[in-house]
């Protein structure tokens, strides 16, 4: 058979995989109970810890240098054109580009995010820590006894979706930031009924597809996925089943044979072209080619805060175009156009007060471990959300992250059994439900 | 009654005791049938401890090129498996990866003489050793005797693949 009409097939298998009931890994039988808001959400981790002053508040450089400078700093203004509406700085502008970030690019979307979608510009976070913020946001529960350097101990919401509405491993993704912070532990938990068996496909795009990824894996080969790999597969599974009598087994993501072929030559040919290394492109390229149930990832450069402000503010900016391009890639992908909800949260904010560190402009760095870095924003845009809706507002907070995992649930047709449970946190509730 | 003398009876009972201890003994002495010790389980079972990352990279590396791995290309190699959530998915990257490499020190092809049993055998018994470092048992000798007279197109870099993925090759 042709390499492309297996491709044909594995699509075919993927699309029929939908519509029949599933055969869970456990072996149980079952068909999904809910019915879908939108056939696909893409969850954006906005990640490294944003002030609410700088973003969603729109308060440019008032709140954060005004009070610590000679110079009248006392200048607000909306950096994120394409999340929020609201008139930009007017003057001492560093955050576009070129040399001194001067030059500001006009926004890609003509009319901002929030006013297509849900706002709820004042969520609380349960912690102040980069990887417990992202578990927070992945899980719907923020535990105590969450260690650093340990996968996440409930549930995410990838392994929800796989075991209770039977998603195939290749619909369910997370591209990640990096292979830092942890990052890769979150695709899975340690939890006892859900775990590896229902974890999503991971990338961490700067190292999967940029030097070690092109050193390691560049100059694989593809095995004819009908004439050489079945061979090494059934001698695998006669090894596997021979050792697992006195040995152990494995655990697997649960990529059949069809979906790893796939995903391999996805890989090759990011490898082919030299792209991918990015995760904004990374994760467009994920889209693309799988057409992802649910896409999660991660983005990070706004962490520069703690040393150099100005970078902080170049951050926020790009963010927010990335996210435009993001949507504008959604609305670019028939399959995905018009049925995909985007869900936009930081895992938390930064201080309120700034630490000593300067940077090129004189202005202070800030850290995140006070009350003011437990204030962020969601928003959320697509089919069956309230368009131009503010929920909450500043000094009257509506949500928290742990609200995400709940709300992806109910878009994606099984809020009843994330709910059932029991691991969600205490007080997460659907945002649909809060507005 | 004329009754013997009480020394008499005194030695007559010690040697009554003597003999019922001494007779009748189980006798001690091992029979060997020069047959060689078998263990009950295979050498497989003691097998429990997965490899790193680091680890299997590093062994797989020496097995395949018959030297060890240099520090950078061990970081970027296990680097970008960190990299890739579906592991094994990771894995089959790196053997066939490896496998792409010409300086890759595996068997020629011909030494599958699939017609002679005896030429199977040694090729089995040496694969086994090479990644399992234990002999093959009479289980998996069968299965992989009629696997491969049953597909003459597995070639050994199929069959080295495979050994290279599956479990107990994870484990030490």
């Amino acid at each position: 058979m042709e390499r492309r009409k297996f491709v044909k097939n594995v699509g075919l298998a993927a699309a029929g995989s939908i519509v029949m009931p599933y055969i869970l890994p456990s072996g149980r039988l079952f068909a999904k109970t809910g019915s879908r808001q939108a056939k696909h959400v893409v969850y954006v981790m906005f990640g490294g810890g944003l002030r609410n002053q700088e973003s969603v508040n729109m308060r440019y450089l008032a709140d954060s240098q005004n009070a610590y400078h000679r110079d009248n700093l006392d200048i607000e203004g909306n950096i994120m054109p394409n999340l929020f509406e609201g008139a930009a700085p007017d003057t001492k502008i560093v955050y576009g580009d070129g040399v001194k970030g001067e030059i500001v690019q006009p926004p890609l979307l003509s009319t901002p995010l929030s006013r297509m979608g849900t706002l709820f510009p004042e969520t609380k976070s349960f912690t102040a820590s980069h990887y417990a913020g992202f578990v927070s946001l992945l899980q719907g529960n923020t535990l105590a006894t969450q260690g650093l350097r340990q996968k996440p101990l409930n549930p995410t919401i990838f392994e929800y979706l796989r075991r209770h509405a039977g998603e195939p491993a290749s619909k369910v993704w997370f591209v990640g930031h990096s292979i830092n912070n942890s990052t890769p532990l979150m695709n899975y938990s340690l939890h006892q009924d859900y775990g590896i068996n229902y974890g999503a496909n991971f990338f961490a795009p700067p190292t999967t597809f940029g030097n070690s990824g092109i050193s390691s894996f560049e100059n694989s080969k593809i095995y004819h996925p009908e004439e050489e790999m079945p061979h090494v597969y059934k001698m695998k599974y006669f090894l596997d089943n021979y050792y697992q009598n006195v040995g152990k087994k494995l655990g697997e993501l649960g990529n059949t044979e069809a979906e790893k072929y796939q995903i391999k030559t996805f890989m090759k040919s990011l490898y082919q072209d030299r792209q991918g290394a990015d995760v904004l492109d990374c994760a467009k390229r994920v889209m693309r080619e799988f057409k992802p149930t649910l896409l999660a990832f991660s983005i990070f450069g706004v962490d520069t805060c703690h040393g150099d402000f100005t970078g902080y503010l170049r951050a926020l900016h790009q963010a927010d175009r990335t996210l435009a391009s993001i949507w504008q890639e959604i609305q670019s992908i028939p399959e995905m156009k018009d049925n995909t909800v985007m869900i936009v949260s930081p895992e938390h904010g930064r201080n309120l007060k700034p630490n000593p560190i300067r940077d090129q402009n004189d202005w202070y760095g800030y850290d995140h471990s006070d009350a003011n870095a437990k204030r962020t924003w969601s928003l959320m845009v697509g089919p069956g959300i309230p368009q131009n809706v503010v929920v909450g507002s500043e000094g009257n907070g509506k949500g928290t992250s742990n609200d995400c995992v709940p709300t992806i649930a109910e878009i994606l047709g099984i809020k009843n059994e994330v709910v059932g449970a029991g691991l969600l946190h205490a007080e997460s509730r659907s945002f649909l439900d809060q507005i | 009654m004329h009754s013997l003398p009480q020394h008499i009876n005194k030695a007559l009972v010690i040697l009554l005791a003597c003999t019922l201890a001494f007779s009748c003994k189980k006798e001690t002495s091992s029979t060997v049938y020069e047959l060689e010790d078998v263990n009950a389980l295979p050498s497989s079972a003691g097998k429990i401890k997965q490899k790193s990352e680091e680890q299997y990279v590093a062994v797989l590396y020496a097995n395949f090129f018959q030297e060890a791995i240099s520090v950078s290309r061990l970081k970027q190699t296990t680097d970008a498996i960190y990299s890739v959530g579906d592991k094994q998915l990771a894995y089959e990257l790196v053997v066939s990866s490896f496998m792409n490499d010409l300086s890759i020190k595996i068997p020629n092809d011909s030494i599958l003489n699939f017609g002679n049993d005896e030429e199977i055998d040694f090729f089995l018994n040496e694969t086994y050793k090479r990644f399992y470092v234990r002999p093959i048992s009479e289980a998996e000798r069968t299965w992989f005797r009629e696997y491969l007279k049953n597909n003459p197109d597995v070639t050994v870099e199929l069959i080295y693949a495979a050994f290279a993925l599956s479990n107990e090759y994870q484990f030490y």
